[in-house]
C-alpha cells in the first residue's frame, strides 16, 4: 500500500509539473495576443512606420525580417547540410573529427549575443561588409550553422543500416549510396530541423543588433548591403528607446504577435513535415 | 567447375580472429549450405565472398577468394562491379524505403542503365524469376514496405538477381520468415540453381539438407568437414559434425 501511495504522489507531482509548462507557453501567449491584436489590422502589416513610429505600419521590419531569413538559409543550409553528411557518414573517428564534433556542440551553446559581437568584428568591420542584410545574414548564418548541422546529422542517423547494407550489396558506391539511399530517406527530417532552427532565428535580436538592424529606414532595402528594419529590433527599439511610450508600447506587442506567428508558422510547417513523414514510414 | 575457391582465407574483426584458414571449393549452378553454431564465423565468410566485411572498421583479411581465375582481393579488383557479380541476400529482408519498380531499377541504374524500356522489361523478368510478379504486378509503385515479410525477402531476391550476378550470397534468408514464406523461399532457390551459384547461411540443419547440394560445417572459425550434403547428413566424418547435425549443440 505504501508503494501505491508512493507512485501516486510521484505521479501528481510530475504531472502538475508537465502541465504548469502548458500554462506559461499558454499565459505567454496569451498575454502576447491579448495586448498587441488590438492593433492589427491590414494596414499595420502594410504600411511603412510613420510620425515616429508612432503611427503606421510595421511592413519594412516584416520584409526585413523574410529578407534576413531567405539570407541565413542561402549561407548556412547548404554548407550545414554538406557538414553533416561529412561528419555522419565519410568522417572516421579520430581526434580531428573529435575536435569538430566538439566545436559544433561548443558552437550551438554561444550566446546569440556573442555571434553579433562576432559578426560586427568580422563581417561588419574586417570584410567592410557595413551593417548590412549581408553582414546579418551571415552572423544568423553562423548561430543556426550548429543547430543544422546537428540536425543533419540526427536525420541521418537515424536512416536504418540495412538500407547502406542493401545499396553496398548491389554495387552501389559510398557516394550513390548517400546520395540515392541516405540522402532521399532523410531529405525530410533535415529540412524539418533546417526550418525549426531558421524560424528560431528569425526572432533573435542579438546576433542583428550590430550587423544589420536599424530602427528606422526610408523605404524598404534596394540592396543586400542596405541596413533593414527587422521585428526583433524594432520590438527592443520601441521599448527602450521609445519617446512616446503610449503610441509606441502598442506596436511593440503587435510587431510581437507578427514576429510570434511567423515563428510558429515555421514550426508549424516543420511539426506537419515531421508527423506526415512519420506516418509514411514503415520501417 | 569449380566458381569460387577460397584459398587460406583468415578473418579478423578487430581483435577477434573470426576465421582461422578456410579452404573451400564452391562449384558452379549448385547451392552450397554453410552451417555451424552461432558465433562460429558463417556470415562473417560469407561477407567475405562479396568483401561486404571491407565495411566494417577494424576487419583484417588474408588469404585467397578466386572468382573465375581472379583473386577477389587483388588491388586492381573494382569492389562495386564484384558485388554486382556477387549479389547478397540478407537475412532480414531489407527492401528500400521505394516503390516496388524503384528497389529493382535502383541496382541496375546505379551500374548505368538507364534506358527505361530496358528498366522495366529487366524489372518485370527479375520479378518473374523471384516469383514474385503474380503477387505484386498491379501494384508495382506502391511502397516495398507494404509487402508481406516473405515478399519483401523475394523482392531483395529480384533485387539481386536484376543486376546479373553469377553468385548469389545469402545470409540466412528465411530465419525472419514463417513456415510457409520459408517454403516457397527454399522452392525458389532450388530454381535458382540452374543459373546461379548459391551460397547460403542457415541456422536451420533441415533446410540446409533440403536445399543445398554442399554443405559446410564451420567451427569456432574452422572449417570442420565439408562435403555432398547427403554425406553430410548420412555418414559424417568428425564427430563435431555429427553431434551439430543430430541436435548435441546448437
Amino acid at each position: 500500500m505504501e508503494k501505491l501511495r508512493k507512485e501516486k504522489i510521484a505521479f501528481t507531482i510530475i504531472r502538475i509539473i508537465s502541465f504548469s509548462s502548458v500554462v506559461f507557453l499558454l499565459t505567454l501567449l496569451g498575454y502576447i495576443f491579448y495586448k498587441g491584436f488590438g492593433v492589427i489590422n491590414w494596414q499595420f502589416l502594410t504600411d511603412i512606420p510613420r510620425n515616429g513610429f508612432t503611427e503606421g505600419g510595421i511592413f519594412p521590419s516584416i520584409v526585413g525580417t523574410v529578407y534576413l531569413i531567405i539570407g541565413t538559409m542561402i549561407f548556412a543550409v547548404p554548407i550545414g547540410i554538406l557538414a553533416g553528411i561529412y561528419l555522419a557518414e565519410y568522417a572516421k573517428e579520430n581526434r580531428f573529427t573529435n575536435l569538430l564534433r566538439v566545436s559544433i556542440n561548443v558552437l550551438a551553446g554561444v550566446p546569440s549575443i556573442v555571434f553579433g559581437l562576432f559578426g560586427l568584428a568580422i563581417f561588419v568591420k574586417r570584410m567592410h561588409l557595413g551593417v548590412s542584410i549581408i553582414s546579418g545574414s551571415l552572423t544568423l548564418g553562423i548561430l543556426v550553422l550548429p543547430t543544422i548541422i546537428q540536425a543533419t546529422i540526427e536525420a541521418i542517423k537515424s536512416v536504418p543500416d540495412t538500407f547502406r547494407e542493401a545499396s553496398y550489396g548491389v554495387g552501389a558506391t559510398k557516394w550513390q549510396t548517400v546520395y540515392h539511399i541516405t540522402l532521399k530517406t532523410s531529405i525530410s527530417g533535415i529540412f524539418t530541423g533546417i526550418i525549426i532552427s531558421i524560424g528560431r532565428a528569425a526572432g533573435e535580436a542579438a546576433p542583428i543588433l550590430f550587423t544589420a538592424a536599424t530602427f528606422y529606414t526610408r523605404g524598404l532595402p534596394t540592396s543586400i548591403f542596405d541596413k533593414v528594419m527587422a521585428l526583433p529590433y524594432i520590438i527592443y527599439g520601441l521599448i527602450t528607446e521609445g519617446t512616446f511610450p503610449d503610441k509606441q508600447v502598442p506596436i511593440a506587442y503587435g510587431a510581437s504577435v507578427v514576429l510570434l506567428i511567423i515563428v510558429l508558422l515555421f514550426s508549424t510547417v516543420g511539426i506537419i513535415i515531421r508527423l506526415r513523414v512519420r506516418r509514411r514510414k514503415s520501417w | 567447375m569449380v566458381k569460387v575457391e577460397v584459398k587460406d582465407l583468415k578473418v579478423w574483426l578487430g581483435k577477434n580472429f573470426v576465421i582461422k584458414g578456410i579452404n573451400l571449393e564452391i562449384l558452379e549452378n549448385s547451392v552450397t549450405s554453410i552451417i555451424g553454431p552461432s558465433g562460429c564465423g558463417k556470415s562473417t565468410f560469407l561477407r567475405s565472398i562479396n568483401r561486404m566485411n571491407d565495411l566494417i572498421p577494424g576487419a583484417n583479411i588474408e588469404g585467397e577468394i578466386i572468382i573465375d581465375d581472379k583473386n577477389i582481393y587483388d588491388k586492381d579488383i573494382n569492389v562495386f562491379d564484384l558485388r554486382r557479380r556477387v549479389g547478397m541476400v540478407f537475412q532480414k529482408p531489407n527492401p528500400f524505403p521505394k516503390s516496388i519498380y524503384e528497389n529493382i531499377a535502383y541496382g541496375l541504374k546505379i551500374h548505368g542503365i538507364n534506358d527505361k524500356k530496358e528498366i522495366s522489361e529487366i524489372v518485370e523478368k527479375s520479378l518473374r524469376d523471384a516469383n514474385l510478379w503474380d503477387e505484386v504486378k498491379d501494384k508495382l509503385s506502391e511502397n516495398a514496405f507494404a509487402l508481406s515479410g516473405g515478399q519483401q525477402q523475394r523482392l531483395c531476391i529480384a533485387r539481386a538477381i536484376a543486376i546479373k550476378p553469377e553468385v548469389i550470397l545469402m545470409d540466412e534468408p528465411a530465419s525472419a520468415l514463417d513456415p510457409i514464406a520459408t517454403n516457397s523461399l527454399e522452392r525458389l532457390i532450388a530454381e535458382l540453381q540452374k543459373n546461379y551459384t548459391i551460397v547460403i547461411v542457415t541456422h536451420n540443419i533441415q533446410q540446409a539438407a533440403r536445399v543445398s547440394e554442399y554443405t559446410a560445417f564451420l567451427y569456432l572459425g574452422e572449417l570442420i568437414e565439408f562435403n555432398k550434403t547427403e554425406k553430410i547428413f548420412t555418414m559424417p566424418k568428425d564427430k563435431k559434425t555429427e553431434e551439430y547435425i543430430s541436435g548435441r549443440f546448437s
